[in-house]
């Protein structure tokens, strides 16, 4: 029981140590926030008590209604965006590493994909597929389908030779190749990319939910600033970070545990 | 002459591409042939119909010049915090965690704060493009700034230099290539957040033209103004590209001599 209460002890005082500047940023914007909020800096019309934020954002995750019209509906996006961007990108990433001709085409232009504001097509989406979830899914898919496919061509060129050989030694077919030794082999940069990917899904499901739609927590966030109800704005403000950080925490624990497992495999 | 082929090779290997796509386009918008799918000579024809009206001119001049400003705003503030928290490890330590969750987080949901604050005008655009487009500049150039390899301290020792001669002959020239790489990402990043500050203001720039035609199903300029959109973010980015590779073939150590 000691022992257990000193790990512990041990545990929390080195990752309070490693994570004081975030700690310290956090007490800061926090005393920042509450001074804004209840002095003239700012004023009522732009800040709201940190409490009322979080306040804000039970109300939102308690309530059937914020489930149902929020929660939900940007989750489900989110989900259906990276179910589509995901096996895209790394069947274009697989395609650009398998053909030489097509990666020099392509080349040139990989560098400028996360360059392009993917956001201003949702209008044009919106015109063809209606006020619909169609328009949503495609933008959070083509803003999560760069870094699948970046991350599938980077966990392919560092193949060692002797993979492909070892495939060739065996008399594997090619689909055997891929899921028996690519695949496994190249875990590691594909759950970065699973990552990236979903976050950047999230990230474009929520920003077009606030451009236009009438359901999300992007429409929320649009709606409740239209209304100025800054402790609802606030609130689904902060439920879309805890999400992007639920995304970022669990798939970063899948990793860690790919990691470790390679590890005991050497 | 050789140059002169190498030149026209690259030329016809940065055109397979484009060509492709507008090929894949229009043989796509022949065979479904409905006005929801404009063809690729339809929406150059309407973005050029469209540069006739002035107050389209006018958008486009706005999104230029606030992409302008915030580019040199963003750049300027992320090599400047960049450089100091390269060369202090304290600093560093402090501000390292800080910057990589900042730039993690998705910086769209925070518009509507930077509306509130600023109100709805150019000035919350700007802004909310630099917080956009700064911390991507500051990890890099901290990140190259502090993993400077020793052999250039060893360097600046044996000849002795002063720290300005050392900034100017050693350190800054071996910073160059990650820096521009930097600059790259900053303007792309600066330019997403630019467009969706305006798709969310909803009536100005480039992003306010595409929203008010969406009202009216206007697709064929749509897609001529999304095309523009395309040309404003790549073109750059690709120059830059260029420009840091050539940086990086003439700074970067040969092999075997570190």
């Amino acid at each position: 029981m000691l022992v257990a209460r000193s790990r512990l002890l041990t545990w929390l005082t080195q990752n309070v140590m490693r994570h004081m500047g975030v700690i310290a940023m956090f007490l800061v914007l926090i005393a920042l926030i509450e001074v804004g909020a209840r002095t003239e800096v700012f004023g009522a019309h732009v800040l709201v008590p940190s409490a009322d934020m979080v306040r804000g954002m039970i109300d939102i995750m308690g309530a059937g209604d914020g489930w149902e019209k929020s929660i939900l509906p940007t989750v489900s996006a989110t989900l259906a965006a990276s179910a589509l961007a995901i096996p895209f990108g790394v069947m274009i990433g697989a395609l650009l590493w398998w053909s030489s001709g097509v990666r020099k085409v392509c080349e040139p232009y990989l560098v400028v994909l996360p360059a392009i504001p993917v956001f201003a097509l949702y209008p044009m989406f919106i015109i063809v597929f209606g006020q619909s979830n169609t328009a949503l899914i495609l933008t959070g898919a083509l803003l999560g389908v760069v870094p699948m496919l970046t991350q599938t061509l980077t966990g392919l060129d560092s193949l060692p030779p002797y993979i492909e050989r070892l495939g060739r030694v065996y008399g594997l077919t090619w689909l055997q190749r891929a899921r028996m030794l690519f695949l496994p082999a190249i875990s590691g940069a594909l759950t970065t990319g699973l990552r990236v990917c979903t976050a950047y899904a999230a990230v474009g499901v929520v920003a077009s939910e606030m451009v236009l739609s009438s359901r999300g927590l992007g429409h929320f966030i649009g709606v409740s600033y239209d209304r100025f109800d800054l402790k609802g704005m606030y609130g689904a403000i902060l439920v879309v970070l805890l999400g992007i950080a639920i995304i970022y925490g669990v798939i970063g624990l899948i990793e860690r545990q790919l990691e470790y497992r390679e590890g005991v495999g050497r | 002459m050789s140059s002169l082929k190498r030149f026209l090779a690259t030329v016809s290997l940065y055109a397979v591409a484009p060509i492709g796509v507008i090929g894949l386009w229009w043989a796509a918008a022949s065979l479904v042939d409905s006005s929801f799918f404009p063809e690729p000579q339809a929406a150059f024809t309407s973005l050029i119909r469209a540069f006739g009206f002035e107050t389209f001119r006018e958008s486009v001049a706005v999104t230029l010049r606030t992409l302008s400003i915030a580019f040199a705003l963003s750049a300027s503030i992320g090599l400047l915090v960049g450089l100091l928290a390269g060369t202090s490890r304290k600093l560093q330590t402090l501000l390292s965690p800080i910057l990589h969750m900042l730039n993690a987080v998705p910086k769209i949901v925070f518009f509507p704060i930077f509306l509130l604050i600023l109100g709805l005008n150019e000035t919350s655009r700007v802004v909310f493009a630099v917080f956009s487009g700064t911390f991507i500049v500051m990890i890099v150039v901290m990140s190259a700034t502090s993993n400077l390899a020793p052999r250039y301290y060893k360097l600046i020792d044996v000849y002795r230099l002063n720290r300005l001669t050392a900034w100017r002959m050693v350190i800054f020239p071996a910073l160059l290539p990650h820096m521009l790489s930097a600059l790259r990402l900053c303007l792309a990043f600066t330019f997403i957040g630019l467009i969706i500050a305006e798709l969310l203001s909803g009536t100005y720039g480039l992003g306010g033209e595409i929203l008010g035609r969406m009202r009216l199903v206007k697709l064929g300029e749509i897609t001529g103004i999304v095309g523009l959109i395309v040309m404003i973010a790549v073109v750059p980015v690709m120059l830059l590209r260029g420009i840091e590779e050539k940086v990086r073939k003439k700074y970067a150590p040969s092999p075997g001599r570190t």
